[in-house]
């Protein structure tokens, strides 16, 4: 059983079989493709397919139904393949001799050339001997290449075999593995290339400027000719420009693309060296290790090999894609998706369980003066050249480093100094909160009065980070000092009910002296004032009673804009760095918290 | 050396001025082209005659006119312009010269064996 569709050939009617016509269809094809370099290569076609359609019709008149497959291939055996005029002596130009027939035979096919694989002399997938073809080399050449870079560089031509398998067809009619072998790439075809196609573009606009021509002397011959051919230049002209501008914005977009994917490639690299150290501090040995890496490399590969997929098939010339290779790169991406999300799902969760505090008390020496000093230990702990969690997490060597400490400082019950860990954990239960609360190593150091608090604790490589922090509770008696150190107080972090004392502004610029002390009384804590400030603040004090104070939002910054231009000039940048890192430092712990 | 290169090569040059010739003796429809060269037993394929004609028509050797025919939409039927009369008579020349010359030296090849 067979369809019968009814065809335009030439101005006749022909009714023919559904898979003749698709014979038909990709022989007239191939004749097309065949002359179109040469010189009314139209007028060829259009007699050809006018002799066609003649004896279709003749074959009609005598009786038959339709024209079936046989009739198609009676007239194909008849008019000659592009195979056949290959041998056939006509076919050059007159007047040039041709050493072979191959040479002759790719002056008719189009100066295009294609990268398809050569199925016929595959040894896997046909990609070396598609190559070999296009660059008219042995393709051994390529196999023992493909095979030196699948040694040589970790599996690297296995993977460019695989992308140029998936992104290249097969070369499978007879069209199309002309385009395979194509002509020599030289300066002359590529220049024909673009005639050609300049020419074919500018026909068709001719043929709309004839158009626009006809119209007008059909509508009245008040235009005239004169228009008609203003017009059509006109429209020449234009079509020149579109196509010289298109020209251009292909070239311009496979830029952009090229420069787009090579960025993403070293984002990732970037992106995976710096995870890299965390991945195992992070993710827990049993399924979360075993997605993270099929997540990332399909989640970023993905993308990336599509991009140079899309690329290969670009800088060769194929315009057909490869709908299932599509499909699988999607179906690839989506896995990636489903395990990141699993993946993310999964830490979530272990970050689930309450914070979970373990408390430590610090046996502290009563200082003599009745002033305790608190400063940062000198240790090498700086955090400023990774930043991962806020600044917070480090690896070093064996020891994976957390700078999260936090300071309270508040009225002691008592009548003496006392001081207070807090180690807090997270955790997916309780149990395992608390053991790695307990697994976190921290130990202040007292010399006389000066309380030395390091900068970062440490939790063994082989654990997890699940938010371990450490808040360490000052407690003063009334009617003692404390003093924190200048770097101490940029260091650590400080409790609200420290923060929000006006002395204690990062904004202020009081603070040219290192240190602040403070000292508790009955009511509330009372700020120490060095001499020569004291001095300015007497002559300032009615100006500080209207503007001192107090609340969180009110930058309380008047006091010294008043005191002195010099002060105000020394000390300009570094409040301004200084409120910097305050505002970044909020915002980001408000996220992480 | 390949013997079918060089047998086409040879059938090249004559075809030209074989078809020239069908189409001198009056106008002639490629149909009738192709009918009378396969009674001289000198094949060619219809694929390879439209372009051959379309080219000597663009060298102004050959000129068209569209004939109603009987069955169906106009055809082309080809005659000879005053330059293609001149062309054949310079092929037409160079042909005798040329059928002199290889005759004279395949006889003497062949009374010499």
């Amino acid at each position: 059983m067979k369809k019968i569709i009814n065809i335009n050939l030439s101005s006749r009617l022909i009714p023919i079989e559904d898979s003749a016509y698709e014979i038909l269809r990709q022989y007239l094809d191939s004749l097309k493709r065949y002359f179109s370099q040469e010189e009314g290569a139209e007028e060829i076609v259009g007699d050809i397919e006018s002799r066609i359609a003649e004896v279709f019709q003749d074959k009609i008149r005598k009786g038959a139904h339709c024209i079936t497959d046989e009739d198609v291939l009676a007239i194909k055996t008849s008019m000659g393949t592009p195979e056949q005029f290959e041998d056939e002596p006509l076919n050059s130009n007159t007047g040039k001799s041709e050493p072979s027939g191959a040479e002759s035979y790719a002056r008719y096919i189009r100066p295009r050339k294609r990268f398809y694989r050569d199925g016929d002399n595959k040894v896997l997938g046909g990609v070396c001997s598609g190559l070999g073809a296009y660059f008219n080399v042995d393709p051994v050449v390529f196999r023992i290449l493909f095979a030196i870079m699948a040694i040589g560089l970790w599996g690297g031509g296995i993977l460019l075999y695989f992308i140029l398998w998936f992104a290249t067809p097969e070369a499978s009619t007879a069209a199309e593995k002309l385009e395979m072998r194509g002509e020599r790439v030289d300066l002359n075809n590529i220049k024909a290339t673009v005639q050609e196609e300049m020419n074919s573009f500018r026909s068709r606009m001719e043929k709309m400027g004839d158009d626009v021509k006809n119209f007008s002397e059909g509508r009245g011959k008040q235009f005239g000719k004169d228009a008609g051919s203003a017009i059509e230049s006109f429209f020449r002209g234009l079509a020149n420009a579109i196509a010289f501008i298109a020209k251009g914005f292909f070239v311009f977009l496979a830029v952009v693309l090229l420069f787009i994917s090579v960025v993403g490639l070293i984002v990732a690299a970037i992106f995976s060296a710096a995870l890299f150290p965390i991945k195992d501090l992070v993710f827990d040995a049993g399924t979360q290790s075993m997605l993270f890496w099929p997540a990332l490399t399909l989640v970023i590969g993905i993308p990336i090999l599509a991009l140079i997929m899309f690329l290969v098939r670009k800088m060769v010339g194929i315009r057909q894609t490869n709908k299932y290779a599509g499909y699988t790169l999607g179906f690839l991406w989506l896995l990636g998706v489903i395990f990141s999300v699993w993946l993310a799902v999964s830490v979530t969760r272990d970050f689930s369980a309450g914070r979970i505090s373990e408390h430590d008390d610090f046996r502290i020496t009563q200082p003599t003066s009745g002033k305790l000093v608190i400063r940062k230990a000198e240790d090498l702990f700086e955090m400023d050249d990774l930043n991962i969690f806020d600044g917070h997490l480090r690896v070093v060597d064996d020891t994976a480093i957390i700078g999260d400490i936090s300071l309270d400082i508040r009225r002691s019950p008592t009548d003496s100094f006392a001081v207070r860990i807090e180690k807090s954990s997270r955790g997916r239960t309780v149990a395992q909160a608390k053991t790695l609360a307990r697994q976190i190593q921290y130990h202040l150091q007292q010399q006389d009065s000066v309380l030395f608090i390091p900068s970062g604790f440490s939790i063994p490589r082989n654990s997890l980070y699940r938010n371990q922090r450490i808040e360490i509770t000052v407690l003063v008696p009334v009617g003692k000092s404390i003093v924190v150190d200048r770097e101490a107080r940029n260091h650590f972090h400080f409790r609200r009910n420290w923060r929000n004392e006006w002395w204690d502004d990062r904004d202020n610029e009081w603070d040219n002296n290192d240190q602040i002390d403070v000292k508790m009384n009955e009511d509330g804590w009372e700020r120490k004032v060095p001499q020569e400030e004291q001095q300015q603040k007497s002559q300032q004090d009615s100006l500080h009673q209207h503007y001192r104070y107090k609340g969180p939002e009110q930058p309380a910054s008047t006091p010294v804009e008043d005191s002195s231009e010099k002060e105000k000039k020394q000390s300009g940048s570094t409040t301004a760095v200084r409120l910097a890192s305050f505002l970044f430092e909020s915002t980001f712990s408000n996220i992480a918290q | 050396m390949n013997i079918d290169n060089t047998q086409s090569q040879m059938r090249k040059g004559v075809l030209e001025f074989c078809i020239l010739s069908i189409i001198k003796q009056g106008e002639a429809y490629p149909s009738d082209i192709i009918e009378k060269m396969k009674e001289a037993k000198l094949d060619i394929l219809e694929g390879t005659l439209y372009p051959l004609l379309t080219r000597l028509k663009n060298a102004e050797l050959l000129t068209y006119r569209w004939v109603e025919s009987s069955s169906g939409p106009p055809r082309k039927y080809f005659s000879m312009t005053e330059k293609g009369e001149a062309f054949y008579l310079d092929l037409e020349a160079t042909w005798n010269e040329l059928a002199n010359a290889v005759h004279q030296l395949t006889q003497q090849n062949n009374t010499i064996q």
